[in-house]
């Protein structure tokens, strides 16, 4: 599943909601990024993310659909937020669902990788002052 | 010489497209050949990304 949203989310309450469909699952990786209080030698204020929402939406299908093949997945969840984001908030969240521990961590680093290259999102961050669009190192 | 067109409308892409970092995406996907266009498709030409 994938959900593109401003609003925050619960860990917890994600990642139950999809066990709680699936006895077969032994495991699960999953992953945070955060909003970091220090970037390029700056002290950070906030960034504001950008995202072309529909070809996000397909982008992130395609990773997603390629790891489940890749390594039999049972389940996953990407949850991608956008919108003004404050130091420590959650910006992203990768859940990968499976039946054992090696399958979901290396779908979870897949994941994510893919996601840092070709998700159309952008890092607008700004500090005390002045502000710097980011770019991710491929 | 590709890009004398866009570079036309949108003067503030010159200085990416000399940096040749830009993505193109029709219809929300990648492309990276040449693709004969409808008038109906979607462009997009957009800056190194930095999600995640």
């Amino acid at each position: 599943m994938i959900k593109i949203q401003k609003k925050n989310f619960n860990l917890d309450e994600e990642i139950e909601k999809i066990k709680n469909k699936h006895s077969d699952i032994g495991a699960l990786t999953s992953f945070v990024g955060y909003v970091r209080d220090l970037n390029n030698n700056k002290d950070v204020k906030y960034l504001n993310l950008e995202v072309y929402e529909e070809m996000a939406f397909k982008e992130l299908s395609k990773i997603e659909n390629n790891a489940t093949k890749k390594w039999s997945l049972i389940d996953t969840l990407i949850i991608h937020r956008y919108g003004k984001l404050n130091v420590n908030e959650k910006i992203v969240l990768v859940c990968c669902f499976s039946q054992h521990r090696k399958n979901s961590f290396e779908a979870c680093e897949f994941i994510m990788d893919y996601l840092k290259k070709d998700a159309p999102f952008w890092k607008n961050e700004f500090y005390y002052k002045d502000d710097e669009w980011l770019e991710n190192s491929s | 010489l590709p890009f004398i067109y866009l570079e036309n409308i949108y003067p503030e892409l010159k200085k990416h497209f000399l940096q040749d970092v830009l993505r193109f995406a029709v219809n929300q996907e990648y492309v990276s050949e040449n693709l004969n266009l409808k008038p109906i498709d979607e462009i997009a030409i957009f800056p190194p990304v930095s999600g995640g």
